[in-house]
């Protein structure tokens, strides 16, 4: 048989393998997309774990005619919203701050039974940019990455890692000018 | 959805929203040519499809933790191929650390390196069929016999991943991977010589 490679030898290594035919499994693709369906659709029995709860207090904001929202941290004005349960006086960079350069460090009150703390750092549309990595004092480091950022809004959470427990601090936010 | 959402798009909307669709529109367009990758890298169907797998649910598990994170100059797909090339290697490759090399099965060489894929129009060029099943066959064999530094470069440059891209998955220089691509197609060279000659008298004889 005559068998003749072209000249350009690169173009063909790429030109020969670039169409073959191998693809993913069907079991491959089920088991991918069935734990993806997981993480977007909790089960049926965590939705009825929690139905109950959620309609007390659906109830008990009706008659009180307080109105919660939950879901995305960026309120219809633009702005981020931010907890007000913890002591404004202990959060660093103040809560809402405009600065005029990055901040040097994260400051929260500590939280009792904490064994870490761990910052997550969001731009103004709640995409994560930052997460700093565990550290045990109630304060962290900013990292550098945020001073090559051009955008101005930010907003920062806490994860409290501590025994049996797990909860997140915030989001509070602040501006560079 | 539209076909112009980027692949960074997608993910945050899985991972911001948990939205289904966007993961699935996400693996429509990355999960065979990860597969070809790991096969390349790995030498093996069943031990790449494994590979893949896990790759895939390291990224939802990313998602789940919300670890994705906005880069400036950060590729959806580079991160991707960096998660599969390290979870290869560190599962996989101490397997093998004795050999070095791969022996490729006679599955691949039937079901993943010969022909067109079905139903895919094939590049118009020169070789017919009978040419390309047999060169494909041996550069498939060639490409497994490479040391595995050259062998994985060799993998991304078949995928079309930039030499840039490529020192970030790899996390060697550009320079070195342009050296270890320039010495893996050399012995690829080497192996088709054969062939080659065979070609070089082919077209002096017509």
């Amino acid at each position: 048989m005559c068998v003749g490679v072209p000249e350009d030898f690169e173009y063909e290594v790429r030109s020969v393998l670039r169409t073959e035919p191998l693809r993913t499994s069907a079991s491959h693709d089920a088991a991918v997309l069935a734990k993806a369906r997981e993480l977007c659709a909790p089960p049926r029995a965590r939705r009825l774990r929690y139905a109950v709860p959620v309609a007390l207090a659906a109830s008990v904001a009706l008659v009180t005619g307080v109105y919660v929202r939950y879901g995305s941290p960026i309120a219809d004005d633009g702005r981020v919203r931010s907890s007000e349960a913890v002591d404004a006086g202990a959060i660093v960079p103040a809560n809402g701050a405009t600065l005029a350069t990055a901040p040097a460090e994260f400051q929260w009150p500590e939280q009792a039974g904490a064994e870490s703390y761990r910052v997550v750092l969001r731009n103004a549309a709640g995409t994560p940019i930052w997460r700093s990595e565990p550290v045990e004092l109630n304060h962290a480091d900013v990292d550098a990455a945020l001073h090559d950022q051009t955008a101005r809004t930010f907003y920062w959470t806490v994860e409290v890692e501590g025994a049996g427990t797990a909860r997140e601090l915030g989001p509070f936010w602040f501006q560079l000018q | 959805m539209g076909v112009a959402d980027g692949d960074d798009e997608l993910m945050f909307r899985f991972q911001r929203d948990h939205d289904y669709q966007a993961f699935e529109e996400l693996f429509g367009r990355h999960k065979d040519v990860l597969l070809r990758f790991l096969a390349r890298l790995l030498g093996d169907i069943a031990t790449a499809h494994d590979a893949s797998q896990q790759t895939w649910l390291k990224v939802i598990e990313v998602a789940r933790r919300q670890d994705y994170l906005a880069q400036p100059d950060a590729r959806f797909r580079t991160w991707l191929l960096t998660l599969a090339r390290n979870h290869a290697i560190d599962e996989y490759q101490r397997k093998f650390a004795a050999s070095r090399t791969i022996a490729l099965t006679d599955e691949i060489r039937e079901r993943s390196l010969n022909g067109p894929i079905a139903g895919q129009q094939a590049p118009a060029d020169p070789l017919d069929d009978a040419n390309r099943e047999q060169i494909a066959g041996r550069l498939a064999a060639a490409i497994q016999a490479l040391p595995l530094e050259q062998r994985e470069v060799i993998a991304l440059w078949i995928a079309e991943v930039e030499p840039a891209a490529i020192a970030e998955i790899t996390g060697a220089p550009r320079d070195t991977v342009l050296s270890r691509k320039k010495y893996a197609l050399a012995k690829l060279r080497s192996a088709l010589s054969d062939l080659l000659m065979e070609g070089d008298h082919v077209r002096r004889s017509s």
